[in-house]
């Protein structure tokens, strides 16, 4: 989904229904990514609440229209960031009805699920944001860079390191057929 | 086996785990902190002044939310079934069937590579408002031989710069009232047809064909772009000099209409907007009934004692489609006494999925929405009836 850039300039010029449109339909997105990456469903709606004043605030700042989607997500990614320090709570895990078991889905196990739960905890909101923006928005490279206001190569070593993390979470959970394959 | 594959196979299946929706009070909330917050603006950087708001904009966007909703939730709305009679009129009214949630498949439509995405699959028009039903008037049926026009005679506009001719092939399943369902304006279709058009300028009510068997209709859709399409700036340079019928037919609001509630209504959404233009009033109205967080999407309304389902709406600010395409069509019909925007309803479904070339329209996309006259351009597609399916 493609916000229009003609109601994206509209907001800009401080037209408020165009920004209500704007807002019903990426304020889910925002949603689904600040969850995402803060795993809380308390924490990411004030991070979602919160970005959407800040967003329509400082919109006239934004020199152009068609990087509204980038400025928009790293805005809220910045908001994850400041919404965790400012509770100082434990990470808690999202909560969510059990996935019914499917053929695609085996691995996916209650076990593995803690894991990976447990050592996305322990990786910074940074790290968060760079698995959540490859692997959840399937981002390209350049856009999730322009995304968290850092160079390429700076996403690719945060990538790289979130990764590593994340790989022995699964490494170690003994049921997985990964774990066989013995190489980290 | 490739580890790294796996991982991302891992971690991708993990983080999209969960369809979680922000609460429809955190989005009220927050704009209601929107209206209190005044926008940075950098003193450098001087903007122009407020643009045309894009009709594109405005209306693609509505539908661009309508599909996302499509998407995830569709299965969940309950149907809104639009009553059609077999008597010697139509009439759309508001009565429900029984069982309506079943996701049943309406019709399926083959359309070409790279259609829009966004088509609104018209069925028929109503001009004269009942105050619980919409029907047509004063005109008459022809009979139409496979592939020749439609609109011989037809007062219908369809200038070739505004418009882009569109083919589908509709395959009726449990919609099966015999009612040609075509994306925008119907000019040709490969079965005997008999066409009902209203007034004296024949405008298209619409075109019965046999309920049962696929057909192929050509037809023209509104270009609501702003590159050369139907620009905010064209509608609103299209003044208000309507035609006789238009204006007879497409403007009359009976008494009754309007109750305490919707005066007050229309007032508070004329207090919105200075201007006066149909464009602009249009697309307030639209606005207003389609964003205010004081007004809710409900396919079981609130009760209501008036027969008016304009009266009802303004009063409970509950309903569906019928309400608010009901409202915003008499809005704009008793906005200006001295020369009503002329209005009318249409009857038929919402975009459905689309997979490949094959689009797949459900029952429960049944929906009615409001056309606006332009001279010049023609009838002009408005939809104030809330996002339901975005935040329900």
């Amino acid at each position: 989904v493609t916000l229009d850039r003609a109601l994206i300039e509209l907001a800009q010029q401080g037209d408020r229904d165009a920004y209500a449109r704007i807002a019903s339909m990426a304020s889910h997105r925002w949603f689904a990514l600040a969850l995402r990456i803060v795993r809380d469903h308390e924490t990411a709606r004030d991070v979602v609440q919160g970005a959407l004043v800040h967003i329509w605030r400082d919109l006239p700042s934004l020199r152009d229209p068609d990087s509204f989607d980038a400025w928009s997500r790293r805005v809220v990614v910045n908001a994850c960031g400041t919404a965790r320090r400012r509770a100082r709570r434990p990470v808690g895990s999202i909560d969510r009805e059990p996935a019914e078991p499917s053929v695609g889905d085996s691995q996916a196990t209650v076990a593995l699920r803690d894991e990976l739960e447990r050592a996305f905890a322990r990786l910074s909101v940074d790290q968060r944001a760079v698995l959540v923006l490859q692997y959840y928005e399937d981002l390209p490279l350049a856009e999730i860079a322009e995304s968290l206001g850092v160079s390429e190569g700076t996403v690719k070593s945060r990538l790289h390191a979130a990764r590593r993390a994340m790989r022995a979470a699964i490494e170690a959970d003994a049921r997985l057929p990964i774990r066989a394959e013995g190489r980290l | 086996v490739n580890t790294d594959l796996e991982l991302d196979r891992v971690l991708a299946g993990w983080l999209a785990e969960g369809a979680e929706r922000l609460p429809a009070e955190d989005l009220s909330a927050a704009l209601g902190q929107v209206d209190r917050t005044r926008q940075r603006r950098s003193l450098t950087t001087g903007r122009a002044p407020r643009a045309a708001l894009g009709l594109a904009a405005r209306f693609s966007l509505g539908v661009v939310v309508a599909l996302i909703a499509l998407s995830t939730a569709w299965t969940a709305t309950r149907t809104v079934p639009l009553d059609v009679g077999q008597a010697s009129t139509y009439r759309l009214d508001a009565r429900w069937a029984a069982g309506a949630s079943s996701p049943d498949v309406a019709f399926t439509a083959l359309v070409p590579v790279g259609a829009p995405q966004d088509i609104y699959w018209r069925a028929a028009t109503y001009d004269r408002f009942d105050l619980d039903a919409w029907s047509q008037t004063g005109g008459s049926t022809v009979g139409v031989s496979a592939g020749e026009s439609l609109l011989r005679g037809s007062a219908e506009v369809l200038p070739d710069a505004l418009t882009i001719p569109i083919r589908a092939t509709i395959r009726p399943a449990a919609f099966r009232q015999g009612l040609l369902l075509s994306p925008g304006t119907p000019v040709r279709v490969d079965a005997e047809a008999s066409v009902r058009t209203i007034g004296a300028g024949s405008w298209l009510a619409a075109v019965e064909v046999p309920a049962a068997a696929a057909y192929t209709v050509e037809a023209r859709l509104l270009r609501l772009d702003e590159n050369g399409g139907v620009s905010p700036a064209r509608l609103r340079a299209a003044g208000s000099d309507y035609p006789r019928d238009v204006a007879e037919r497409y403007t009359a609001v009976p008494p009754g209409a309007l109750g305490p509630d919707a005066r007050e209504l229309l007032a508070t959404i004329l207090a919105s907007t200075a201007s006066r233009d149909p464009y602009d009033l249009a697309v307030a109205v639209e606005a207003y009934l389609k964003e205010s967080p004081r007004f809710r999407y409900d396919t079981n309304p609130a009760a209501c004692d008036d027969a008016s389902v304009v009266e009802c709406l303004a009063r409970t600010r509950t309903g569906y489609c019928l309400h608010y395409a009901s409202t915003m069509a008499i809005m704009l019909r008793s906005a200006l006494p001295d020369n009503p925007v002329p209005t009318r309803l249409v009857q038929g479904f919402l975009p459905g999925e689309r997979s490949g070339r094959v689009e797949t329209v459900p029952s429960v996309l049944a929906h009615a929405w409001v056309e606006v006259y332009f001279e010049g351009v023609g009838w002009v597609p408005f939809d104030p009836t809330p996002d339901l399916r975005v935040t329900r």
